[in-house]
This record gives C-alpha cells, sequence and structure tokens, in this order.
C-alpha cells in the first residue's frame, strides 16, 4: 500500500515539472541588428514576460542584412520556438519565412518595422508617419508659423523614413510661411551629418530651424551649432534619444526630441503573442506612439514610460 | 620521292640579332630527321617558321610540291604540320576529350557537342598510341608523358603530316622514351614525318634517320644517322673560327681561393662543387635546362637549397636570401635583366643605386641626391653608358646599355664574387665587347667571377677555368688548357660515362 | 661622358607642366571655380575652414592606403582600424581616466598593432594583402562591436575635443595634421632609401629583392603605417564627432582608395605621390559639399559623384603620356 503510494508520488514529482515546464511558452525577439536602440524594447519584453510566466530571449541578426534575420529566423523554427517578434527589415524578402514558421504553429507578430505583405498577426509600433506629422505641428509652433526648414535624413530609401518625412511636412504645409528648403541624405553616419550641417549651415544663412528624422543627425547637429556657437539660434529636434540628443536638450541645443515607445513595443509584444497563442484575435495595428521630450522632462521620461505599465 | 618539305634559303632576324641566314631544310615523307645546334644555333626559330608562329623575312616553303607560307599556327595544322612544345600546350584544367578537340569541336545535330563521338574517337586514338587514359581526369593530373602523348593524339587527329617534336623526352624516363619511339615508328611506317629536335644525342641516332645540324643560324652540315659519330656531331655543332672573340688578356693571375661551394643541391641542381679564386674567372657551361642559372640562384639565396655549404675565404657562411649574399659580398647579375634585375619605369640613377643605398646616404635614412649623382656619373663614365642623362627612365636605354647599367649597380657595390648569368644576351657586338672588357678588368682588380654563358667563344675569351654542367650536376671542371669547344660541349652533351 | 644639361630654370618649370599631378590639379581649381561661381559662399573664409577640415580625415587615410599601394598591396581594413583607434583611445579616456596625451597614443598603438597583424601575414605567411586585409576588416569591426555592444562611448574630455576643434592662424588643427603628415610621407618616399625601395618593390619586386633589399621588412612596416595613419585619422575623427562610434570609418577604405587612385597612384603599383593623393581626396571633398551647396537634390549625388571620380581618374591615364 505505501509503496504504491510512494511510486505514485515519484511519478508526479518527476512528470510535474516537466508539464509545468511545458505549459512555459518560450518567445523571441528578433532586432534588425545590434543596436542599443533595441535594449528598451527588449526591457519591455522581458518585464512582461515575468509578469506573464513566460520565457523570452533575443536573438541577434550580425549584420543589419535581410539573409542574415532569416536566418536567424529559421533557426527559431527548427528549435520549435512559440512565438517570434520581428523587427523587420524587409516587406517582401521576409515573407516566404514568415509563412514558414506560422505554418510549423509559431505565433508571428512584428514590432517596430512592420511586414504588412507578409502573414505576420499584427504590428506593433510607431506609426511613423503620424509620429511625422505630430513633430510638425510641434515644429511649427516652436517655428511661430514661419521660416526656413532643412530636414536630416539618416537614408533615403528607408521606407520608415521617408513616411516621417512625408508626415512632416504634410504637418508643415498647413503654415504657407514655413519654406522645406531640402532633405539631405546623411546616409545613416555621423560624420556625414556632421560635415552636411556645416555646409548648410554654409548655404543657408537664414536658416530658421533643423529636423531630424533619424537618430544620427539631432546629435550631430547638435555638435556643430555648439561649436559655432548657433546652440539655441537655430531651432534643433529630431527622432530618438541618443546620449548626446538628451545632453542637447539639457543645455539647449536641442528644443526636442520624438521617442518611440520602446518600451511599450516589447511589453505589448509579449501580450500580443499571449493572446495569439490562446487562439484570440489581434487587430492589424497597433500605434505604440510617441513622446515628446524636452528640457521639462528630460529627466523623468523613461521612468514615465515604464510607470504606464508598472500598474498592469 | 618528292620532298614533303623544302625549305630555303629562310632569313629571320630580330632586333639586334640575325637568327636564321639562309637555311635550308627539307624532310622527306615517312622520314625522321633530327635537328641538332647549340642553344641559340636556330632550330627553334627555324621551325617556328615553319609552323607559322614567326613570319620569315626571306626564303621559300614548298609544302607537298607546292609554294605555301603559313600565317598561323592553325594554317599550318590545317596542312598538316603540328608542332609539340617544350612547354606542352594543354589546358591542364580541361579533360582529354576537350584538349584533343580543341578547336576542332564535333558537334551533333542539336548543335550542342557530341561527346559520345568525341570520346569514342579518343579511345581509337589512345589505343593507336597504346596508352591508357582515364577520360575523365583533368589533364593536369597525369604525368608529363601522358600529357604529351595527347598532344600528340591532338596531332593525329587533326590528320598531321609532318610532327615537329622539340625536347620531348627531356621529363621522360627511359621506359616512357621507348614507348614515345615507338609511336614515332609507328607514325614513320604509315608515312607521317617526324622532326626531332633533342640533346640527347644517342636518342638522335636511335631514331633518326637523317640528322641536320645549325650553327649560328646557318646549315653547318648533315649526316646520316646509321653511319654517323658522335664526335663527328659535335664537331659539325661548334666547329667555328675562334676568333670571334678576342682572347682577353689577363693581367693577374687567380690567387687565394676566396669561395669554395660543397654538395650544392634543391630543384634541378644536384651536388654540385667547385671553387673560385680572386681574381678568376670561371666560366659555368651547359645546355639550357642543365641547371647553372638555378645553382647560381642557390648559391646567392635567391631561391632555398636543400643541402650544401657555403664557405667565404675559408669561413662558412649561411646565405639565406640575397640580403645575406650581398652583405657578404656577392652581387648578382640575372639572366634576364628586363623581368629580374631593373626597375624600367624608375631612371638610370635609380637604378643603378638600387643595391648600394647605404653608400649614398646622409643622416643614416636620407638618400644624398648629390651622391647618388656622382656615384652614377663615375660608373656611366667608367663603362661608357650611353645615355642621355642620368633621369632618363632606364627602358628608354638600348639593351647593350641597360646591361652595363645592371653591371654598373653590382660594380658600385664593389662586391668580392660577382655572379654573371648570361650578362651579354641580347646585346650587339659592340657592347659585348665592352663588357668583356669590363669583366677582364674587374678580375685584374681582385674580384672573382662566376660567368654563365651558353656562348663557348665568349666563355673560352674570358675564363680561366670552366665547370661544365649537365643535368643539374657538375659534370667537369676543364682547366684553360684543356678547355675547347669541343671538350666543353663533349661534357655537356654526353651523359655520364 | 656627355650628359645634356638645359638651364636649370628651365627644366624645372617644364617640369612642374609635365608633372602628371597638373592634370588633375587642374580639374580641382576648375571645379572651385565654377561652384564658386554658381555659389559664391563657396570660396567664403569659413566655408574654405569647414571644407578643407571635412577633407583632412580622408586625406589621413588616404596617405597610409598610398604607402601599401606602392608595392602593388591593398589595405582594406582602414576603415575598421579608424573605429578601433578611437575606441581604444575614447576607453582610456573615459574608462580609465588617461590624459588626453596618453590615450591618443594609446589608441595609435592599439591601430599600430593591427597593422603588424596584417603584415606579419603578408609578408611572412605570404597571403594576398586583398585577403588579409579584408579579414583584418572583419575582425577588427567585430572587436568593436563586441567590446562596445554597439554603445558609442562620450563624454570625452574637452581637451581632446581641441583636437578638432583648436584653430591655428584661422585653420583648424585636422587640417594642419593631415598637412603635417602629408610632408612627412612626402620627405619619406621621396628622400629616404625606406622610400625608395618602396617604389622599387612596386616597379619589379624580385629586380629589388635579388638587389639585396628585405623586402618583406619593407612591406611588413608599410601595413604598419597604413595602420598607424587610419589610427590618427579615426582618434581626430572621434574628437570631432564628440564620441567613438562603433561604426567610425566604416566605409571609409573606398574613399580613401579612391582619393589615391584619382591622385594617380597605379593599383599595380610602383607610380604614384602624395601630392596626387591629396588632389584627389580634395577633389572628392569638394564634390561633396559643392553639390550640396549648389542645391542640387541629394538623391542625384552618389551618381554625380561616382561619374567625376570615374573622369578624373581617366583624365589622369590619359596625361600619363608615354
Amino acid at each position: 500500500m505505501r509503496t504504491r503510494a510512494c511510486r505514485w508520488l515519484a511519478l508526479v514529482t518527476t512528470l510535474l515539472p516537466m508539464v509545468v515546464s511545458a505549459a512555459e511558452k518560450t518567445f523571441v525577439m528578433v532586432p534588425k541588428g545590434v543596436h542599443p536602440y533595441y535594449e528598451p524594447c527588449y526591457e519591455g519584453f522581458k518585464a512582461a514576460a515575468k509578469k506573464y510566466g513566460v520565457n523570452v530571449e533575443k536573438v541577434d541578426p550580425q549584420k543589419f542584412e535581410l539573409p542574415m534575420q532569416v536566418q536567424v529566423i529559421e533557426d527559431l523554427i527548427a528549435r520549435k520556438v512559440d512565438g517570434i517578434a520581428i523587427s523587420a527589415l524587409d516587406d517582401a524578402g521576409l515573407v516566404p519565412v514568415i509563412s514558414d514558421a506560422t505554418k510549423a504553429g509559431i505565433e508571428v507578430i512584428t514590432f517596430d518595422a512592420p511586414a504588412r505583405s507578409s502573414e505576420a498577426l499584427t504590428y506593433i509600433g510607431t506609426d511613423n508617419k503620424s509620429a511625422g506629422v505630430a513633430a510638425g505641428k510641434k515644429m511649427a509652433e516652436l517655428m511661430k508659423g514661419k521660416g526656413k526648414i532643412v530636414i536630416l535624413q539618416g537614408g533615403l530609401g528607408a521606407s520608415n523614413l521617408n513616411d516621417r518625412t512625408q508626415g512632416f511636412k504634410e504637418a508643415l504645409a498647413k503654415f504657407p510661411g514655413i519654406e522645406v528648403l531640402q532633405v539631405v541624405d546623411v546616409a545613416g553616419d555621423f560624420s556625414v551629418a556632421t560635415n552636411k550641417t556645416e555646409t548648410i549651415l554654409q548655404t543657408y544663412p537664414d536658416l530658421t530651424a533643423i529636423f531630424a528624422v533619424s537618430a544620427e543627425g539631432a546629435p550631430a547637429a547638435a555638435s556643430v551649432l555648439k561649436e559655432q556657437g548657433k546652440g539655441g539660434k537655430i531651432l534643433l529636434a529630431g527622432f530618438d534619444d541618443l546620449k548626446d540628443t538628451l545632453e542637447g536638450i539639457r543645455d539647449g541645443t536641442v528644443a526636442f526630441c520624438i521617442v518611440q515607445k520602446t518600451f511599450k513595443m516589447g511589453w505589448l509584444s509579449v501580450e500580443a503573442l499571449l493572446a495569439a497563442s490562446e487562439g484570440k484575435k489581434l487587430p492589424k495595428e497597433t500605434d505604440t506612439g510617441v513622446l515628446f521630450v524636452t528640457k521639462a522632462n528630460v529627466g523623468t521620461y523613461m521612468d514615465e514610460m515604464k510607470k504606464e505599465f508598472a500598474a498592469r | 620521292m618528292p620532298a614533303l618539305l623544302r625549305m630555303t634559303g629562310v632569313v629571320k632576324s630580330f632586333p639586334g640579332v640575325r637568327a636564321l641566314d639562309r637555311v635550308d631544310f627539307s624532310v622527306a615523307p615517312g622520314e625522321v630527321v633530327g635537328l641538332l645546334g647549340e642553344n641559340g644555333a636556330g632550330k627553334s626559330t627555324l621551325m617556328k617558321v615553319l609552323a607559322g608562329v614567326y613570319r620569315a623575312d626571306a626564303g621559300e616553303l614548298v609544302w607537298e610540291g607546292r609554294p605555301a607560307a603559313f600565317r598561323s599556327i592553325q594554317e599550318a595544322q590545317r596542312a598538316g604540320v603540328s608542332l609539340i612544345f617544350q612547354e606542352l600546350n594543354n589546358c591542364p584544367n580541361l579533360k582529354p576529350v576537350d584538349n584533343l578537340f580543341l578547336g576542332r569541336e564535333v558537334h551533333g545535330r542539336s548543335g550542342l557537342l557530341d561527346y559520345p563521338a568525341m570520346r569514342r574517337r579518343a579511345r581509337e586514338v589512345f589505343e593507336r598510341l597504346d596508352i591508357e587514359v582515364d577520360l575523365d581526369v583533368e589533364v593536369r593530373r597525369f604525368s608529363t608523358a601522358v600529357q604529351q602523348m595527347i598532344e600528340i593524339g591532338k596531332a593525329l587527329l587533326s590528320n598531321v603530316k609532318l610532327l615537329v617534336m622539340d625536347e620531348p623526352t627531356s621529363s621522360l624516363t627511359d621506359k616512357e622514351t621507348d614507348r614515345l619511339f615507338r609511336v614515332i615508328r609507328e607514325l614513320k611506317a604509315n608515312g607521317t614525318s617526324v622532326v626531332f629536335i633533342s640533346h640527347k644525342l644517342a636518342e638522335v641516332f636511335q631514331i633518326t634517320d637523317r640528322i641536320v645540324v645549325l650553327r649560328d643560324g646557318r646549315n653547318a652540315g648533315e649526316l646520316e644517322s646509321a653511319r654517323g659519330t658522335v664526335d663527328q656531331l659535335i664537331s659539325l655543332m661548334v666547329g667555328r673560327e675562334l676568333g670571334s672573340f678576342a682572347m682577353e688578356r689577363r693581367a693577374v693571375a687567380p690567387g687565394a681561393e676566396v669561395l669554395r661551394v660543397e654538395g650544392l643541391s634543391g630543384g634541378a641542381v644536384q651536388d654540385v662543387s667547385f671553387t673560385l679564386r680572386r681574381s678568376e674567372i670561371l666560366g659555368v657551361a651547359g645546355l639550357i635546362g642543365s641547371g647553372r642559372t638555378e645553382m647560381a640562384r642557390l648559391l646567392v639565396g635567391a631561391d632555398r637549397k636543400a643541402r650544401g655549404r657555403v664557405f667565404l675565404e675559408g669561413r662558412e657562411v649561411r646565405l639565406r636570401s640575397p640580403r645575406d649574399a650581398v652583405a657578404a659580398g656577392f652581387g648578382f647579375v640575372p639572366e634576364d635583366r628586363k623581368v629580374q634585375a631593373l626597375v624600367l619605369r624608375m631612371t638610370v640613377r635609380e637604378n643603378l643605386t638600387l643595391a648600394v643605398h647605404g653608400a649614398v646616404k646622409r643622416l643614416r635614412a636620407f638618400l644624398s641626391r648629390r651622391k647618388e649623382n656622382a656615384l652614377t656619373d663615375e660608373f656611366v663614365r667608367a663603362l661608357r653608358i650611353k645615355l642621355a642623362s642620368r633621369e632618363q627612365a632606364v627602358n628608354d636605354l638600348s639593351g647593350g646599355n641597360q646591361q652595363k647599367v645592371v653591371i654598373a649597380r653590382w660594380l658600385a657595390a664593389r662586391p668580392r664574387i660577382l655572379v654573371l648569368d648570361e650578362p651579354t644576351r641580347g646585346i650587339d657586338v659592340a657592347a659585348k665587347a665592352e663588357v668583356h672588357r669590363i669583366v677582364a678588368e674587374l678580375a685584374d682588380r681582385g674580384v672573382a667571377i662566376l660567368l654563365i654563358s651558353s656562348e663557348l667563344p665568349e666563355i673560352l675569351a674570358l675564363s680561366d677555368r670552366v665547370l661544365v654542367m649537365h643535368e643539374g650536376r657538375a659534370k667537369a671542371v676543364l682547366e684553360k688548357a684543356e678547355a675547347s669547344q669541343e671538350t666543353i660541349m663533349s661534357a655537356a652533351l654526353k651523359a655520364s660515362a | 661622358m656627355e650628359l645634356s644639361l638645359p638651364a636649370r630654370e628651365r627644366r624645372f618649370v617644364a617640369s612642374l607642366f609635365r608633372r602628371k599631378e597638373a592634370a588633375i590639379l587642374l580639374a580641382l581649381l576648375i571645379m572651385v571655380i565654377v561652384i564658386g561661381t554658381i555659389a559664391p559662399r563657396f570660396l567664403s573664409g569659413t566655408n574654405l575652414a569647414q571644407v578643407s577640415r571635412q577633407i583632412s580625415f580622408v586625406t589621413i587615410v588616404a596617405l597610409g592606403e598610398l604607402f601599401v599601394i606602392l608595392t602593388g598591396g591593398i589595405d582594406l581594413s582602414v576603415g575598421s582600424v579608424m573605429g578601433w583607434a578611437g575606441m581604444a583611445a575614447a576607453w582610456a579616456m573615459v574608462g580609465l581616466g588617461w590624459p588626453v596625451g596618453a590615450a591618443v597614443a594609446f589608441g595609435i598603438v592599439a591601430g599600430l598593432a593591427m597593422g603588424a597583424i596584417n603584415g606579419s601575414l603578408i609578408a611572412w605567411v605570404k597571403i594576398p594583402p586583398f585577403i588579409a586585409t579584408l579579414g583584418m576588416l572583419w575582425f577588427a569591426y567585430g572587436n568593436v562591436l563586441g567590446l562596445t555592444k554597439g554603445v558609442p562611448i562620450t563624454g570625452l574630455p574637452a581637451g581632446f575635443l581641441t583636437l578638432s576643434r583648436g584653430t591655428l592662424l584661422g585653420i583648424y588643427v585636422p587640417v594642419w595634421i593631415a598637412l603635417a603628415l602629408a610632408i612627412v610621407a612626402h620627405v619619406v618616399l621621396t628622400y629616404t632609401a625606406f622610400g625608395r625601395r618602396t617604389y622599387a618593390i612596386g616597379g619589379n619586386e624580385q629586380a629589388t629583392f635579388l638587389s639585396g633589399i628585405d623586402v618583406d621588412r619593407i612591406k611588413f612596416v608599410l601595413y604598419a603605417i597604413s595602420a598607424g595613419l587610419a589610427s590618427i585619422s579615426g582618434i581626430v575623427l572621434s574628437a570631432r564627432l564628440n564620441s567613438a562610434q562603433p561604426d567610425t570609418g566604416k566605409g571609409w577604405e573606398l574613399d580613401a582608395i579612391a582619393a589615391a587612385v584619382i591622385g594617380g597612384t597605379s593599383l599595380a603599383g610602383g607610380s604614384g605621390s602624395v601630392l596626387g593623393v591629396v588632389i584627389g581626396a580634395c577633389i572628392m571633398g569638394v564634390l561633396r559639399s559643392g553639390l550640396l551647396m549648389l542645391g542640387v537634390s541629394t538623391y542625384w549625388h552618389i551618381s554625380i559623384i561616382a561619374v567625376v571620380i570615374v573622369l578624373a581618374a581617366t583624365l589622369d591615364v590619359k596625361t600619363k603620356g608615354k
């Protein structure tokens, strides 16, 4: 009698952890490549994972190249993970591999950069166009409706950047007193952005403002303005919160920056993958929105972002 | 029987030298003719004129009774003349069938290559040649002997009537040579003629019907193989007046030993030993391929030696690179001045001072233009180099003057031992005489000289002793008294007794 | 002995015109004049000072490339070494708290180490330069990524920034550095035995070898020089960018090689000059800045620059005469 109970107990105690761990799902985040931008995304991912009791990982493609991202996803398919959140390097290029993942029973969503032609269940990220519009509105406010502005764009072929520029220009179009002089390609490169800002300042001595739709633009332009003593005299604003951009906000060289709610992206990704795995239907897109960082909240905005989720 | 081939009065000149001077040559159908002569006698040039590689300056060619002039190798091949060079002409990365039919591919009805048909014919040809060839292996994997057979097969497929073979047995074993001779006899029996160029006298006598000898671009004579002797042959090859180069009068007799080489081996060179004394000129003679240049390169560290010891004034030295050699007091004038010695783009001054930067330095690192100029002028004067300015690109100078610049480079280095490899190749007679004078003077001033040359008169005019090399070995060392063109040639040609 | 001796002055002036750099110098002047006419602000003192600073970074790297290309080699790793050295210097200042001078020296030594590896592989292991330096391109960049995890090093001390912000006689420090290095390079190549031997190796390596010159050791030193110069440029560039970015220098090897080639350096080795390289770098820099100032739509910049580069190179080939 006792031996039978012991045997049953032994069975249960060996099987139970296996059953429990089988119930614990594994979700993997696949960014575009190695970049500090994804750190807050992954923090949000991890925080949500902790709350919901799932395993999470991040696997970076070695370079910002489509074949590498495809390979990472294929490896994950072979490992039979439960869900993948991808920041898509390309739209059409990921269609086949996302289809394979879906067929293998893996839930696939995109975050930060969409792949609208694919079978990804949803896109969680910034709506770049409306972000651009919001930025344009704020810039026009600061310019008091008139003046000349140059836009710095890190690569004229990037669709997300083009969306931002388009939105930005649309918002400015409502102000006949504002003239967009040029959209300048800075190739995502710091030193190119620096050189071009210098030249722009020489070309347009009556420039009112500079706006950067990609991360390297604002800090590069800020350093040039500072060197020439024009910090604060020419309005400067841009996307993303690199350390030097925040520095610029603190010392007044940068009027504001637009931060993508990367933490939120990570968090919502976990929620979306979980919901999908439970068979719930997901909305096509979720705009995580943007946050403006100015001198007022430059020290606190990070915590503000996270507080939104601490309550949940 | 009418001749298959009759060439008369062929003349061919290259800048500075008349390679063929009214040469006659004929071949009957089904005849095997040996073509012999020293290096540079004109054998290869004559055959290249025949095969359409060169165009003769004058002369007539009658092929199968009709006048002809082949303007390209393809034309010659179509007429039935095939040339198999010493450097084989296969595409090593292709397979046998591809090589056999290169330029003559067989197409099927679909327009694509008809491999089955080609393979069948290939197998027939190889059977005829009595050789096993795996048709699916790249040609580069086969031995030289087999590659040669593939070339012969190519000739057979083009219905060759006259097959010219230049040094065909130089890399064959005895067995392979026998097989080749069987093939040649079979060709002969089928009415195909063969021209057989070789230095291996025993073989020439064995396989040919008749032997034609060229000397200095002219006919020297011919003999019937069945009745000729080696000595007759040698005298035909070398019998010239010795007066073409005046004997350089030497004021100083050779002194103490300055260089001793023991058992130098590496690559083609095997176990070469010799000594060299102060003020001595040691001529190094031998046929092309006897390893003279290779030996010199091993000596000065340009190539890595496998074995051997070198002693300078009694002390052993290790010369692992030309740098070591130069530091030890060697100078080396290479065979091919344009490829191995001159930086053509640079000026005469820069070329001349290339080996002696130490002597023209200022403040340890900088080159003093003033010293360079002085040094250059000194040697330009001493060697009577004709130029417009020392800032001229050395490429603009004539061959003779270019060679003088190279020699000047080494004279500037004041070497103890100077190695000269074909120092008067490709330069005109006047410059040659000057170079000889310079060499003799150098020796009189105490420099020990190693003179490699293919021109026997040159060797005889200058050398105190002659080292004769044969197939990588030092065959003989002849004292001045015993050295003559005949004795040198004998040693160079005859296989070991 | 007959040596013709034309009047020294006549010879000098004639030689100036015959110099092959005359053609590209002319091209550069025409470009500057055309751009200056359409956009006069281009010729303002401020702009010229800025443009020359922009050009100085590529110039320094291109000088290093010149040394190795002269022997028929190439150095594809210079871009990554720039980032590597910049990172090393920045880390020494920010992470170890070293003074600027020591940190800069440290950065240069870090770069030289990479150059030494290149040099050893090429000179003694006999790996083709293309492959060895391509490997180093990835190796150095990979190390930078791995050590920084993609995060730039910021917070560089103010003293360091003077390396790029400071001026002397109205000319920025980086321009002075580039000028000084160019002069040194010119002196070395033209007046020292080392320089002569470098050209000789490119002209005929066998002949140089048989003349008793240690070709291997010279090659080793040349690749170290290339890396050293790239390091200097990378460090000064970090000063300009006020941070050591992991991507600093990415793709710069192509600019450096292009500048050298436009300047008349033959990729086969044996010919090329410091003056040519400087002019080549200027042509590229003037173009880049000028097009922007002319208001030419950015979309077309790259094509236009490419066309001009090819034209300049063709002009150079055609006027080399012979």
